[in-house]
């Protein structure tokens, strides 16, 4: 008699394991394909590590120069990396111009003044408590709605000395500016730039 | 002589005929998964009239056969017809096996019976028809249809599953059995499922389903697409739904094609697209969608062997609240404090910066075989692919080009070994290798949030499941995880020291960047260092549960689950600015695996009037991983003041517990009423305050009437209830020092409650023979009520979305 038996097939069944367990072992042996761009650092492109903001009166006798420089590069504003080069002198007449750096490259120029797009989605704005006035200047960058940038301006130190902080906002893609009165306003709720800098009118 | 030729070939042909027709086909019929034998099974020789039944050794014999090819035809109650092919040689033996307990073994389809993944757990099914009606809409959304899972959102668009306060790394998503793997330990990741490729969604909260995983502390949500049929059949299903709000539509079909013998095809594919949400005063500016989805399978599935081979693809542009991208903490406040969103412009399609984009390709080929007397075994390789850019609003005209780019890759081979012959005492047992990259592409030109690394799993399990009598069922599973991180991280040597790295971890430094290049070793100039952080993790977790009937009305349910989470990248590696947040998220080295002991009780009710189900849970969770501002607080950056937050493990514990409730009674015949509620509270027990983001107490109260006279009509009011969460950990908000100015104060605390109210209505019109039309219409909000979400973290800068009417036509055929 001819038996046909369909009942567990050891022989198949240890290959059928054999074979799920032999894959289980080439993947956990998987090799690490890494091309090297792990050990790449990021170049980083719009960083902002160097800030300065000078102060020239008109026949050049007197400058202030307010620098930010990122020398740990983590964007915080450390002890030690603001200065404060000068005094104002009291009623001169300033000609200011503000300068950005990434690193060794000319941020200011590069990223935001290159094209007229770049100039019309920023905004310097300008506060203090001292007594000031001040202007953009003739030559500074024109924004397509009018306004513009805030990167030279003008500055009038009042006849007091006094001590207090000038700040330095750039806003980035604001929904409205203006360049009234000469410091500006904007709208808005995105910051490039925010940074005080303790100064004296002398 | 003609005669006597013919008569010699009668006698011969005769002779012949009665030679080779006495042979005899006796065979047994048993089970196949036991052995026992069928008594009463028909056998029956296809072609001849002969047809026999099996005696109580599950015998049978049939004489007076030819010698050669018989087919027989098999049949026993509650078992599969079978056709096989006999070789009759003389007498011939044979043994034939009937699977006798389909049911059992979840093999069949029986209609209205639940296809739960668990015994014990605490598991609730969403079937088709209710995941129809979130065609339009997301994963999480439809998920909150379960009390207790609620979701943690970011806009409308983005909505994170949250199971009992717990979400992310810490809830695992299984997409027609494979492990989701996409970047899902951010906040701002949506899980990466089309919604109308599923046909059914089983969320079990806790980790109580070991064979998924092992980190599961928050729950599984399983997501299975539809079942195989095996008759010859080509049906399908098509979607095209509209809405008033964003002015979105969306289309979504499906193909499926059965053959009796087991093959099958199935492809689908979706697309959905929505302008600007509004808020009931104004538009929500960028806040578009645009998804493309396509999934198709195919295969052959018989009770004793099968295959798969299943692709899915998902592309989504996701548009951020363009007012949510703030420059500083000063920026937030005003955000908070203001009565409108600074961005609003009029509506449009347009999905501008800041946006993500994420494509995600998930490739399965499994393959399962049936051993007899013994269980099923299946294997299954899985692939998937998730790409990641998020688009930020960037300096120097650099919006269009990525700020984050991740590319996660993932290769998973596993085996399970269900030995279910004796089905009061089924053991699963199983194993899983895993291998991810994650490859963070440096051309951003930003510092990579999350660094490249390779990561290694392997897994194994072993459970049971023990039927003790007819009303106790018992289940315990045990799961050993083992992981490895293998990641090169560049770190400031400010931040370095900062974390007191230069001390701990000096050896694992590899490199130095001096001047924008990278030297081996550690060098006095260095502006970074490269690491090679390599990370082992052990980890074990357990499940022991029990379900008792007291009789047909009253169940309940005991568990207890130990789950053990690895950190993931982003609490181990995190370095960098999270802007719609307002805050830098930092990374610690140190993290170890957290640990959660969760007991869970259930207690259910059903009559064919009332259901009732109350889930009680307490979490405890050891070495809780979360993010909480760090002691230095505010950072003066150059972009303004910025707050710092880092990851953490409580030192002792945190605890989540909790109670969620469902109840539906019908009235009459035509009336329904539902009720669903949940309530939760969660804490860190060493600094004793309110862990941030738990659910608010929350209840949804509905009222139906189904009149299937009418074309199948339903309609149904529902009441949303939203109450204002009291316990908020204020240690969290900010007090910003300004010089010669007032405090900036920032509030992160929890909005008001609120109030809205739903309506659905749904009318099935037969079209064709086999076809029938479904037309649903649905108001959500429908008072247009202004109110913020505690859990959207938008909620600081603008209103959730206004009234929305929601039409959708779906042909069945």
């Amino acid at each position: 008699m001819k038996t046909n038996f369909l009942n567990f097939n050891t022989m198949k069944t240890t290959k059928f394991f054999a074979s799920a367990f032999l894959g289980l072992a080439l993947l956990a042996s998987c090799s690490d394909d890494d091309d090297g761009s792990g050990t790449q650092p990021v170049e980083e492109e719009e960083a902002i590590t160097r800030l300065i903001l000078t102060f020239t009166n008109d026949d050049e006798t007197d400058t202030v120069i307010l620098t930010w420089n990122d020398a740990n590069l983590d964007e915080v504003i450390d002890a030690g990396e603001q200065t404060v080069v000068g005094e104002f002198d009291a009623d001169e007449v300033y000609d200011a111009e503000i300068q950005l750096f990434n690193m060794d490259e000319d941020f200011l120029a590069e990223d935001i003044l290159a094209d007229q797009a770049g100039i019309d989605a920023h905004f310097f704005v300008y506060s203090t408590d001292l007594d000031f006035t001040m202007v953009r200047a003739d030559d500074d960058n024109l924004r397509g709605d009018g306004n513009r940038l805030g990167v030279k301006t003008v500055w009038t130190a009042g006849p007091n000395d006094e001590t207090g902080t000038i700040t330095i906002q750039l806003f980035h893609e604001s929904p409205s500016v203006s360049d009234d009165g000469g410091f500006g306003s904007a709208t808005g709720t995105d910051t490039d730039i925010d940074i005080t800098f303790n100064v004296e009118i002398d | 002589m003609k005669n006597i030729f013919l008569i010699l070939f009668i006698l011969i042909t005769s002779f012949g005929y009665t030679q080779e027709c006495n042979s005899v086909l006796s065979g047994e019929i048993s089970d196949f998964h036991d052995n026992t034998a069928l008594e009463n099974a028909s056998i029956k020789l296809i072609g001849t009239n002969k047809i026999t039944i099996s005696d109580k050794q599950g015998k049978f014999r049939f004489k007076d056969l030819c010698d050669k090819t018989y087919q027989i035809e098999v049949s026993h109650i509650a078992c599969e017809t079978k056709i096989i092919t006999v070789k009759v040689q003389g007498d011939t033996h044979n043994v034939i096996k009937l699977e006798h307990h389909l049911e059992e073994l979840d093999e069949v389809n029986v209609t209205g019976k639940e296809r739960k993944e668990t015994k014990t757990a605490q598991e609730t099914l969403i079937k088709s028809d209710i995941l129809e009606q979130y065609s339009s809409l997301s994963l999480g959304d439809a998920l909150r249809e379960v009390p207790g899972v609620s979701s943690i959102n970011t806009g409308n668009t983005i909505v994170k599953p949250m199971i009992n306060g717990l979400h992310s790394s810490r809830i695992l998503i299984m997409n027609n059995g494979v492990r989701l793997q996409d970047q899902e330990w951010g906040i701002e990741h949506a899980p990466n499922v089309d919604i109308n490729s599923a046909s059914q969604i089983s969320v079990i909260k806790g980790s109580g389903a070991l064979a998924y995983g092992g980190d599961a502390i928050g729950g599984v949500v399983v997501i299975n697409p539809s079942r195989i049929i095996r008759k010859d059949t080509l049906y399908g299903r098509t979607i095209i739904g509209g809405q008033t709000n964003g002015r979105g539509y969306n289309f979504t079909s499906s193909l499926n094609k059965n053959y009796e013998s087991g093959w099958f095809a199935k492809v689908q594919g979706s697309y959905k697209r929505n302008g600007d949400f509004k808020a009931p005063d104004y538009n929500l500016t960028n806040t578009g969608l645009e998804s493309t989805g396509l999934s198709a399978r195919f295969g052959k599935k018989t009770f004793e062997s099968g295959f798969e081979v299943y692709y899915s693809y998902l592309d989504n542009e996701i548009g951020i609240l363009r007012s949510a991208h703030i420059g500083n903490i000063g920026n937030l406040a005003a955000s908070i404090n203001a009565p409108v969103p600074i961005f609003i412009n009029d509506f449009s399609y347009d999905i501008n910066e800041p946006k993500q984009e994420v494509t995600h390709h998930l490739f399965k080929a499994s393959y399962y075989k049936r051993f007899k007397n013994f269980g099923k075994v299946d294997i299954q390789y899985d692939y998937q692919n998730n790409h990641r850019f998020e688009f930020d609003v960037r300096r120097g005209g650099r919006s269009g080009k990525a700020a984050i780019d991740l590319e996660l890759e993932t290769h998973t081979i596993l085996a399970n070994v269900k030995i279910d012959n004796n089905l009061e005492r089924k053991y699963n047992f199983g194993l899983l290798a895993r291998y991810q990259n994650n490859f963070a592409n440096p051309d951003t030109g930003v510092r990579r949030l999350i660094p490249d690394y390779d990561k290694y799993d392997f897994g194994i399990y072993a459970n049971t499941e023990w039927a003790i009598n007819d009303n106790l069922i018992a289940d315990a599973g045990l799961r050993y995880d083992f992981s490895r991180v293998d990641a090169l991280k560049f770190y400031r040597l400010s931040r370095w020291e900062e974390r007191g790295y230069d001390e701990d971890f000096r050896d694992i430094i590899i490199g130095s960047v001096v001047a924008g290049e990278v030297v081996d070793g550690i060098d006095a100039n260095a502006s970074q260092y490269l690491t090679n952080p390599i990370f082992d993790f052990h980890n074990i977790s357990a499940a022991v549960g029990v379900k008792y009937e007291f009789n047909a009305n009253h169940w309940m349910t005991l568990g207890y689950n130990l789950a053990s989470r690895a950190p993931n990248p982003s609490e181990l590696f995190s370095d960098g600015v999270h802007h719609s947040a307002a805050r830098y998220e930092i990374g610690d080295l140190r993290i170890e695996s957290e640990q959660s002991h969760r007991i869970s009780t259930t207690y259910g009710y059903i009559t064919s009037k009332l259901n009732v189900q109350v889930d009680a849970y307490y979490n405890h969770i050891n070495s809780f991983i979360y993010l909480v501002p760090t002691e230095v607080g505010i950072l003066p950056t150059i972009r303004g003041p910025f707050p710092e937050w880092e990851y953490v493990q409580t030192q002792t514990n945190a605890t989540l517990f909790g109670v969620d409730v469902s109840a539906n009674y019908q009235v009459g015949p035509r009336w329904n009423i539902n009720h669903k509620s949940s309530f939760i509270k969660g804490y860190d027990v060493k600094a004793d305050i309110p862990l941030i983001d738990i659910p608010p107490f929350a209840t949804l109260n509905g009222i139906t009437y189904t009149n299937t006279d009418w074309y199948n009509f339903n309609a149904s009011l529902q009441s949303e209830w939203v109450f204002e969460q009291n316990e908020f950990p204020d240690e969290f908000n900010y007090s910003v020092p300004i010089a010669d100015e007032d405090d900036i104060v920032v509030d992160l605390g929890p909005p008001p409650a609120y109030h809205l109210m739903h309506f659905q209505s749904e009318i099935t019109l037969p079209v064709f023979k086999q076809s029938s039309l479904d037309i649903r219409l649905s108001v959500d909000n429908i008072f247009n009520t202004n109110y913020r979400n505690y859990l959207n973290r938008l909620r600081f800068f603008a209103d959730e979305m206004g009234r929305n009417i929601r039409l959708q036509i779906q042909l069945n055929y």
